[in-house]
Parts: structure tokens; C-alpha cells; sequence
């Protein structure tokens, strides 16, 4: 931070033994804090093993027998090519989305027409549950990486769309006003203030349609063709081997904290000036 | 009236029965006005009676129903380039770095890269910004971010300043020490100013002359010359007799004019 000037009557031994005396309590305070993490991990894992042990191997398993299922699928490749099938569809789709999403949610914004055409349509597939269309999009594009990817698309496709439109919209009128008066044109009015003002917008979207990509991905996968996560998922529950199950289950369940914290990240970055208000 | 020097590269401002409609509201009513170039001129009036619409008619930001608004002869048909406005809210880009905030008019005039980083050098300098230049507006005062709106201004070389209650949202303590850093760079180049108040004080610290308006519809009821010395500042403004004088008589014509409720500085 560059605010606030330095004094130069305040001491500055005094002020370094105060920095490393904040210093420590901080460690100490992240010391406290990942040793209860870690502590309600042993706890949750135990009881796990405890109960996943006692039970019909079939309804459930414990933490070891599927770190050793890990240990195979990691061993056979079979892991890895279908992390690398699910992925691939994933970033074909989400991709897309955003290609066709954001400029097609700017014009959106710009032009009173297109409004008055769309928004309506817009907002009624938003509320529709999509899932229920995955069967009609199968039977018109098939059940290869195509339907896949399309699937993904329409998924993540609608919170970019309305969060673009959103924050395109939301653009504060005063700031507009200045641009105008220093005699900004049409297209310098979008870049310099209608689009920057939308990218936390555009951000939060990013966000929403990484968790509705991935319900996308997995449903994908469960309707069409045999391969990736979903699929893998699939076999494995309908064969009974529930210890297998869960391998797929826990790397998507990473894959997603991963993405919507690198999303979040994103968020944080592109627009310090946004997160001012969460900030404590 | 004072006299703007022979080199004031300051515009004229003439306002010639200029009337504004919100719906069926009339805000402006045959408002009538002549500013000499190189002028500091302040726009008095209670909150709400539609000085702020007056500036921005001037701005090219609203048009007007009747009569016409010419900057240096010219009729005002969108923002004139001769103009540059200070935002009451400052109206920094909050994804912007202060310099680069400062530096956006001349970007959208495509002012060649070297020369505005010199220009911009030379207004940070100016509005004691030093040191900010990579901040971003959320990281400094309102005081600082209100430095850069008038940097932003003058790094653009206007000859008309419009200025829409500038220093309405900082704290009393910076005001005065905004008004007087305003009072020194407007001595030095003596650009036409309008100066949309509703601070009596700020008027008559800062201006050469106050244009009253009346409450709604406005109109200029009075147009009250300042006579007092320049270089001034506001500490010893304050402290002349005339002060209280002005003060009074301005009072007296906002009463007459309806405006029991304007509001002291």
C-alpha cells in the first residue's frame, strides 16, 4: 500500500522489533489453524475407515481400499486418460462459452433491439433445468465428443451471458458522463469505461459457469459415450466396485475446488478495485 | 468585473435565454449570462435548483430547450473541446491508476505517448499527487482522488473550466487547502472558470464574480462583482471586512429568492 507518508520521528528499530513481532503472532495464528485443519481431517478419516470397515463393501468403503483403487487406475493409465477425456470436453465447452458468450452479452447490452429480441428467451432457458434438455441434444448431435462439448457449452453458457449483460448494464451513468465530456467516442466509451466496469461481472460469471460446467461435464458423461470421469463413475457403480467409485468422484471433487478457486483468484486479480468492499 | 489579461487563454461563455425542461418541470428559465474570457465566475444557488443542470448544458452534457449556449462564439452542441469538467464525485476510473486517470483525456485525444507522460508529470507535480502516481483511486483520500479529477482537467489545456461542486464531498479541512492550491494555479494561467457552488464562502473566496440563482425554474437574479485583491487566500480572505459584507448581501438575495433553505458552508 503507498498510502500514508513515512514519519521520520518515529523510530525505526522501534518499528522493525513491532514487524517482527507481528510477524510471529501471525505464524503462530496459521500454526493454530492448519493444526485444527488437519485435526478435523484425521478425525473425519477415522471415523471413515471406522464405519466404511463395518459396513457391506458394496453400499461403501474406507479411505484405504480406495487409496489402493488409486494406486491401480493411477498404475493401468486408466485414471489419466480419462482425467485427459473429461478435461479436454471441459475446456472445448467452457471455451466456447465464453468465445461466443461475452461478445454476444455485450451487444446484447449495446443494441435496444437486441434486447427486446432476446432477453426473454435469455432468461427462460437461465431458469430452465438444462439436464432436461440433455436428451434432445443427444438425439441431435449424437453421442460423441461433439454432443459432449455442446452440452458443457449450453451449461456454462447462460450465467456468462446474463453476468456480461449485467454488468455491461450496471455501468455507473456518471462515469459514462466523464468519458463524454472528454469527447469519447462510442467504441472508446466501451473499452475504457463499459468494459472494464463488467469484468468483476464477467468474473463472477466465470465463476458460476465453471460449477455448471463441470454438473455439465459429468452428466455429459453419463448420457453419451464411454469415456472420462463420468463414465468412469458410471461402470463402476453399476459393477458394484464402490471403492473404484470414488476415485472418479474425489479427483472431480478437486477438479472443482480447484477451478472455482483459481476463478475466484481471477476475480481478485482483474479487479482489485471491486473486492474493496469484502475486504475487512 | 476584472480583466482578464491580453494573453488569458481563457473562452468566453455566453448564455442567451436558456431554458430546460425535465418533462413538465421547467428547471431553467431565461437565463441570460455573459463571462469574460479568463474569468473566475461562481454559480450560486440552493440545492436542487438546477445549477448543476446549467453546467452541465455548458458541459454539452444535456441539451436545452430554448435559446442558445456559445463557448467562444460558438453554439455548444455536445462537449466542446475548449471545455473540461470536474465531477462533483470526482469520476476517477476506479480500474484506472491515478496517472493513468489523469492521462485519459489526452489518450481519447490521441495525445502521443511521450508528450502525455510529460503532461501528466507536470499535473501530478502541480496538484501535489507525487508519489500516487501508481495508486489506485480506492487506495488515496477523496481530497487526493478529487486532485486527480482536476488534474484530469487541466492536463487536457482547457479554456473553460467547469467546475460542479468540486469539493462538496471532502472534509472542511482539505477544502480549504483545495481552494487556495485552486486560487495559485488559477492566478498563474487564468483559464475561464465556472464554478457551480452552493458554499457562499467558497463563492467569494474564490471567484470574480457570484451569479445567484433563484429556486426553481432558475434564473440569475444577481450578479455580485468580488472585489477583493488577488493573489488571495482563503485564510485571509476570510479576515477582511468586505468578507462579511458579500456574506450578508449574498444571504439577503437567496431569502429573496426563495432560498430560506440554502444551506450554510
Amino acid at each position: 500500500m503507498t498510502t500514508g507518508v513515512a514519519n521520520p520521528a518515529v523510530n525505526d528499530a522501534k518499528r522493525l522489533a513491532r514487524r517482527q513481532k507481528l510477524r510471529i503472532v501471525k505464524r503462530r495464528r496459521r500454526i493454530v489453524m492448519w493444526s485444527v485443519r488437519l485435526g478435523s481431517l484425521a478425525i473425519l478419516l477415522g471415523i471413515w475407515q471406522w464405519y466404511g470397515s463395518s459396513v457391506n463393501p458394496i453400499l461403501f468403503a474406507p479411505p484405504t481400499k480406495i487409496v489402493h483403487e488409486f494406486w491401480i487406475l493411477i498404475g493401468d493409465g486408466s485414471l489419466a486418460t480419462a482425467l485427459w477425456q473429461s478435461v479436454r470436453v471441459f475446456l472445448i465447452g467452457l471455451g466456447a462459452a465464453i468465445i461466443v458468450g461475452i461478445p454476444l452479452a455485450l451487444v446484447w447490452a449495446r443494441y435496444q433491439i437486441v434486447d427486446w429480441a432476446i432477453q426473454g428467451y435469455v432468461n427462460a432457458l437461465y431458469a430452465t433445468p438444462l439436464v432436461a434438455l440433455v436428451p434432445l441434444l443427444i438425439l441431435w448431435f449424437g453421442f460423441g465428443l461433439e454432443a459432449k462439448a455442446i452440452i458443457i457449452f449450453s451449461f456454462a453458457l447462460f450465467p456468462l451471458l446474463i453476468n456480461t449483460y449485467q454488468g455491461a448494464r450496471s455501468t455507473e451513468r456518471g462515469l459514462v458522463e466523464v468519458a463524454g465530456s472528454f469527447g469519447c467516442s462510442e467504441l472508446q466509451t466501451w473499452r475504457h469505461v463499459i468494459i472494464p466496469s463488467a469484468v468483476p461481472f464477467i468474473a463472477a460469471g466465470l465463476n458460476l459457469a465453471v460449477g455448471r460446467a463441470l454438473v455439465g461435464m459429468i452428466i455429459a458423461e453419463f448420457y453419451t459415450s464411454a469415456s472420462g470421469l463420468g463414465y468412469m463413475v458410471l461402470v463402476s457403480g453399476n459393477t458394484f466396485q464402490t471403492a473404484r467409485m470414488f476415485v472418479p468422484i474425489i479427483v472431480v471433487m478437486a477438479l472443482g475446488v480447484l477451478l472455482l478457486g483459481a476463478t475466484r483468484t481471477l476475480k481478485r486479480k482483474v479487479s482489485p478495485w471491486s473486492e474493496k468492499e469484502d475486504r475487512l | 468585473m476584472t480583466a482578464p489579461g491580453k494573453n488569458s487563454t481563457g473562452a468566453s461563455v455566453v448564455c442567451r435565454g436558456v431554458e430546460k425542461w425535465f418533462g413538465e418541470l421547467n428547471v431553467l428559465d431565461s437565463v441570460d449570462f455573459t463571462i469574460e474570457p479568463g474569468a473566475f465566475v461562481s454559480v450560486l444557488g440552493p440545492s436542487g435548483c438546477g445549477k448543476t443542470t446549467l453546467m452541465r448544458a455548458m458541459g454539452g452534457l444535456t441539451g436545452i430547450d430554448e435559446g442558445e449556449i456559445l463557448i467562444n462564439g460558438k453554439p455548444v452542441n455536445g462537449p466542446p473541446r475548449e471545455a473540461a469538467i470536474v465531477f462533483q464525485q470526482f469520476g476517477l476510473l476506479p480500474w484506472k491508476t491515478m496517472e493513468d486517470n489523469i492521462a485519459f483525456g489526452l489518450t481519447i485525444r490521441g495525445v502521443g505517448k511521450k508528450e502525455r507522460a510529460e503532461r501528466v508529470a507536470h499535473y501530478i507535480d502541480l496538484v501535489h499527487l507525487t508519489g500516487f502516481e501508481k495508486s489506485y483511486p480506492y487506495q488515496v483520500s477523496g481530497g487526493m482522488q478529487q486532485r486527480a479529477g482536476l488534474a484530469r482537467a487541466l492536463a487536457v489545456e482547457p479554456q473553460l473550466l467547469l467546475m460542479d461542486e468540486p469539493f462538496a464531498s471532502v472534509d472542511a479541512m482539505t477544502r480549504e487547502v483545495l481552494h487556495d492550491e485552486l486560487l495559485s494555479i488559477w492566478e498563474r494561467d487564468r483559464k475561464t472558470v465556472v464554478f457551480i457552488t452552493h458554499s457562499i464562502d467558497e463563492a467569494i473566496v474564490l471567484s470574480d464574480d457570484i451569479f445567484v440563482m433563484s429556486r426553481s425554474p432558475a434564473t440569475v437574479i444577481a450578479r455580485i462583482p468580488v472585489e477583493i485583491a488577488r493573489p488571495r487566500r482563503e485564510r485571509t480572505v476570510r479576515a477582511l471586512p468586505q468578507f462579511s459584507e458579500l456574506r450578508e448581501h449574498c444571504w439577503d438575495l437567496l431569502e429573496h429568492g426563495g432560498a430560506q433553505e440554502a444551506a450554510r458552508s
